[in-house]
């Protein structure tokens, strides 16, 4: 055998032999002990987080490709309880920034998988201070399998920290139809119940928002919410110099200009408010939605005829508003309309009397253990009678379905959704 | 397969979201906490339930401006130029205050109760009256103070005290010589002749039962005696002397804020985990009713609120200016009222008024909100005739000016006053609708300060002592802040309540302001005023001349002042009136519309000096004592 020969076959040797070597130990690494997943649930259950964590990892290094460990580490990151002290946040935020990597290396099985893979990943762009990011991502949730109640719930507390009370009060009406849970279909209910309850205070709503827009500039819907916060919480110049940037940045999003305009109304800055209105882009200008701006600035003038008309297209756009449904009553009387402003006022009256029942009311809901028990029927209806005095039609139908659901012939319930079911036909 | 988690549970959230004070990071940190249980069985077992959601098109984030390169979005848009919040404060103003308490005899110093405690009471401080208790034709001043709580406790407080304004500017104790040195806790304070003597008595609103202090008219005071009706045993707070039936004794109307008790301070408000307590929200105190005390003329005061059709208990009472509001020569009432509506009954001549709180648009914001009434004025601002009304708020709300319409409406105007950014920042008390440069346009004024003196510690940007705040009317009724109107306007304070008079008698309109557990400031004006006259009216047999009103007929206007009782927070003003008339000077005639009817005028009045116009002289006279200008 010449010596070319030798070593040719020598080299196919240790070439074949480091193939099998190689599969071996692919295969030893498929099938080589690695640490139990139940182990670490159960390390998780027993608070002892840290060790679930590094068996995670170690699970890991076994098997690097498994979906199902990535999305537990990935779990197991954002629901452990929070940090605390001095490097809190930047842990925190560590956290979120290796879970997202996990979530990164999940390859989804199915749809339920691929929902909470989202709900996971909003809730690591959430600790992140990526608030759009997370809307988004809990967003997809929901369209993967809406069965994923805590990205609803989720979505339903950020609209409620960025004011955007239109779009919680829609998602958890949305929700609420959809949910198997009989106890989380009230609790959905309850929710907006609670909202109007607990207000937030405006400088919460700073705090909140101000390290999210320092940290992602071109979340909108973050710069509204802080913009509008800042100017309730006396700190005007800023927040409608923020706002005011919004709508520079987003000309065509009816948000931007309706925060914009809402902020000049809260501060006082009328006249500033109906320059602005003449740059409203025609789409958006002509948007019921707006017609509440063009009422208010006739108002300051004094023209309470035009008021009338622009607080009557903007209270058909949303007659759950107590706020537009007074000014409409001011404008008529104080045009001398007075038969219908009595009308009015009567509502509205009942609507803060409302008002000053709810914080007890919800109180009272809230301490039940079982909020599916039908013998809460008569708590349902005080509910929705709170609900309808309070402008919000739609909530109060909802209660009432619960009521007819428990008893299908109840009279009352009959007829106010009869009563009412018209008055919100069109609404978003 | 992870487990659908069933969904937080909202007691957790409800903290987090409550008007507690709440931090970013706490925010954040508690969100976790309030996730499913984080050790819960990964293992699935939920059921699938059919159902889709209509939701919005989600979408990234969207680029950066910066990244997007010239021309950014589908148009342009050059929106007009934010005001520099708003037009600078004019820094050349006519109006000016000096501090001049450093010298005056004032050694006052005021008790607030204030403790780790936090008891609610303790956190609305207490009122001044200006008045010539000794007839010498100066106004004196008494300060009102509370006290610790609870009542039995022993306490710092100096109690009430009394000084004799012995001119240029320096005044003397003598609360003991007068016997008015109540030890107590004491919010308002009134001054009025409730026994028709024609000597000033002094009501004191209390927490606890009230006292009324009736002059004998040689310098001192006695008590009237238990069970005159008059020493409601409530939390009181501020109080209006009015005679709303016309029989020609002195009645009052006392506000009350609610029903409070040593066993509701268990309830702790702030932040326990720090250790950093605060007071609670005015929510957390149950509404009472206030009264309004018909004199019987004997001594002896009886509840006539039902009666005249006013008994509210709806209300968080704190100021109350009595004045006829809608021109019938009638004494209306307007109370402001902490997160409750505010109260307008207008007087119907009868014994009775009409409620018109809610039909005349004065008792909420012009969006219909409830806000924290705490003081109140009445005046024409526009120089239509009609007075307007100003009501002081909490911080985060703006100040409210209630332009009248006529009819018994009025209107929120405060976003077109001008005065809605300046004064959202702090918290306002005392307040006035008064001429302080005396062009003939009453200007504006709100004494401000904090409830809480430890929110920096929880976080927050909300000092304790803040500045007052001084308005210059333009002319129409709109303002403008004024920039330097004086040291005092320049520091921050914890003020409270506040008088306003001619102190040293040269013709314009001082200031006495009661501060939190500090001395008082005694403010005189220096301001380049105009030329001025000043009416006493004199109604008869000592009756009282609130509900009617002064107007000056000069230079083709009319210059209406209306004769007020209470006013401001907790507090008694001069009551004599001061008119500016600016560079006019002239006057043609000066006409005295007494409550209830009937005319007195005085024709062409000498400016710059005093005029007594009787009620009982019924021919056109030019009289007035010898004032110096």
């Amino acid at each position: 055998m010449s010596r070319r020969s030798t070593l040719s076959l020598i080299g196919s040797a240790l070439g074949w032999t480091a193939l099998a070597a190689g599969i071996s130990w692919a295969g030893w690494m498929m099938i080589r002990p690695a640490p139990s997943l139940d182990e670490a649930d159960a390390l998780a259950s027993a608070g002892r987080f840290d060790e679930a964590e590094a068996l995670l990892e170690a699970h890991l290094r076994a098997r690097p490709s498994s979906s199902e460990a990535h999305l537990r580490a990935a779990q197991l990151l954002l629901y452990r309880p929070a940090p605390e002290g001095d490097g809190a946040e930047a842990l925190l935020e560590a956290r979120a920034d290796r879970a997202a990597e996990h979530l990164d290396r999940v390859r989804p099985a199915d749809d339920r998988t691929a929902a909470l893979v989202q709900l996971y990943r909003g809730k690591a762009d959430y600790f992140r201070y990526n608030t759009q990011a997370a809307e988004a991502s809990w967003l997809e949730a929901l369209r993967i399998d809406p069965r994923v109640p805590e990205a609803g719930w989720a979505l339903l507390d950020l609209y409620y920290l960025q004011g955007r009370t239109r779009e919680g009060r829609r998602l958890a009406l949305q929700l609420h139809q959809v949910e198997p849970d009989p106890i989380d279909r009230v609790q959905l209910l309850l929710e907006l119940v609670r909202q109007d309850a607990m207000p937030l205070a405006p400088g919460a709503v700073v705090s909140q928002f101000e390290p999210v827009v320092r940290r992602h500039p071109d979340d909108l819907h973050a710069a509204l919410a802080l913009g509008l916060g800042l100017v309730r919480d006396s700190r005007a110049p800023e927040g409608l110099s923020l706002l005011r940037d919004e709508v520079r940045r987003h000309p065509d999003d009816p948000d931007s200009w309706d925060a914009l305009l809402t902020g000049l109304d809260d501060s006082g800055e009328i006249d500033l408010m109906a320059r602005t209105i003449e740059l409203l882009p025609p789409p958006i200008a002509g948007s019921p939605r707006f017609a509440r701006h063009f009422g208010r600035v006739a108002q300051e003038l004094g023209d309470w005829e035009s008021a009338i008309a622009s607080y009557r297209v903007a209270v058909g756009a949303d007659p759950e508003d107590p706020r537009l449904l007074y000014r409409l009553a001011r404008a008529l009387r104080n045009a001398g309309q007075l038969d219908e402003a009595s009308r009015l006022d009567a509502r509205i009256e009942a609507a803060e009397q409302a008002r000053d029942e709810v914080r007890a009311l919800y109180d009272e809901a809230n301490a039940v253990s079982d909020l599916a028990d039908p013998s809460l029927v008569p708590l349902y209806r005080r509910i929705a009678d709170q609900r309808e005095r309070f402008l919000r039609l739609r909530e109060a139908i909802a209660w009432h379905r619960l009521i007819l659901e428990a008893s299908p012939e109840d009279p009352e319930s009959l007829a106010a959704v009869s009563r009412l079911s018209p008055l919100v036909e069109g609404l978003e | 397969m992870p487990t659908m988690h069933r969904s937080p549970r909202p007691p957790c959230r409800a903290w987090l979201r409550s008007r507690a004070i709440v931090s970013a990071v706490a925010l954040l940190v508690l969100g976790p906490a309030c996730s499913p249980d984080p050790s819960s069985d990964l293992s699935s077992s939920s059921t699938v339930a059919d159902g889709s959601l209509d939701l919005p098109a989600a979408t990234g984030p969207r680029p950066h401006p910066a990244a997007l390169g010239s021309g950014m979005g589908s148009m342009a848009v050059d929106l007009p130029e934010l005001p520099e919040f708003e037009p600078p404060p004019e820094q050349s103003s006519t109006i000016r205050f000096r501090d001049a308490t450093d010298g005056s005899g004032i050694d006052f110093e005021h008790r607030s109760g204030n403790s780790p405690e936090k008891y609610f009471p303790t956190a609305n401080g207490s009122g001044v009256a200006l008045l010539d208790f000794d007839g010498d034709g100066r106004l004196d001043v008494y300060f009102a103070t509370t006290r610790e709580l609870p009542l039995d406790a022993p306490s710092s407080s100096k109690g009430n005290r009394l000084y004799r304004n012995l001119g240029g500017g320096r005044f003397e104790d003598v609360t003991e010589s007068a016997g008015v040195g109540y030890h107590g806790f004491n919010h308002g304070v009134c001054s009025g002749d409730f026994d028709g003597d024609g000597t000033p008595d002094l009501y004191l609103a209390n927490f606890g039962p009230n006292v009324l202090y009736l002059n004998n008219g040689d310098g001192t005071f006695r008590a009237s005696p238990a069970g005159s009706g008059a020493d409601l045993d409530a939390w009181s707070s501020g109080a209006s002397p009015i005679d709303f039936d016309g029989d020609g004794l002195l009645d009052l109307y006392v506000t009350c804020y609610g029903r409070w008790t040593e066993a509701d301070a268990e309830r702790y408000c702030g932040d326990r985990a720090l250790g950093v307590r605060t007071y609670c929200s005015p929510l957390s105190i149950s509404p009472s009713r206030d009264f309004l005390l018909r004199n019987r003329g004997d001594g002896t005061f009886e509840d006539a609120s039902e009666s005249a059709g006013i008994l509210r208990d709806d209300g968080r009472g704190l100021g109350v200016v009595a004045a006829d509001l809608n021109g019938d020569d009638l004494p209306d009432l307007y109370v402001a009222n902490d997160l409750c509506p505010n109260f307008l009954f207008l007087n119907r001549g009868d014994g009775t008024f009409e409620d018109a709180s809610e039909l005349s648009g004065a008792s909420r914001s012009e969006s219909g909100f409830d806000q924290a009434g705490m003081g109140v004025d009445a005046e024409d601002v526009t120089g239509d005739g009609l007075p307007e009304l100003l009501v002081t708020n909490f911080r985060g709300d703006y100040n409210t000016l209630y332009r009248n319409l006529g009819r018994a409406i009025f209107h929120d105007v405060s976003a077109w006053a001008g005065i809605v950014n300046d004064s959202m920042p702090e918290v306002g008390w005392a307040c006035a609708l008064a001429d302080f440069d005396n062009d003939s346009w009453p200007d504006m004024v709100a004494f401000n300060g904090h409830v809480d003196d430890n929110l920096p510690l929880l976080g927050q940007d909300a000092p304790y002592a803040e500045p007052a705040k001084l308005w210059r009317n333009l002319g129409d009724g709109r303002y403008r802040l004024v920039g330097d109107a004086g040291p005092f306007f320049a520091g921050a304070h914890a003020c409270r309540g506040a008088a306003f008079g001619d102190l040293d008698d040269d013709g314009d309109l001082d200031i006495v302001v009661s501060r939190m557990d500090s001395p008082p400031a005694l403010l005189l004006n220096e301001s380049e005023g105009g030329n001025w006259i000043r009416i006493e009216p004199v109604p008869s047999g000592h009756r009282s001349a609130i509900g009617g009103s002064v107007e000056v007929h000069a230079g083709g206007r009319v210059i209406r002042r209306l004769i007020k009782g209470g006013g401001s927070y907790l507090s008694s003003s001069d009551p004599r009136i001061l008119v500016g008339l600016g560079d006019l000077d002239r006057v043609d005639r000066v006409v005295v519309r007494w409550p209830g009817g009937g005319r007195s005028e005085l024709l062409e009045p000498e400016l710059g000096r005093s005029h007594r116009v009787p009620q009982d002289d019924p021919t056109p006279v030019v009289a007035g004592e010898e004032r110096a200008g």
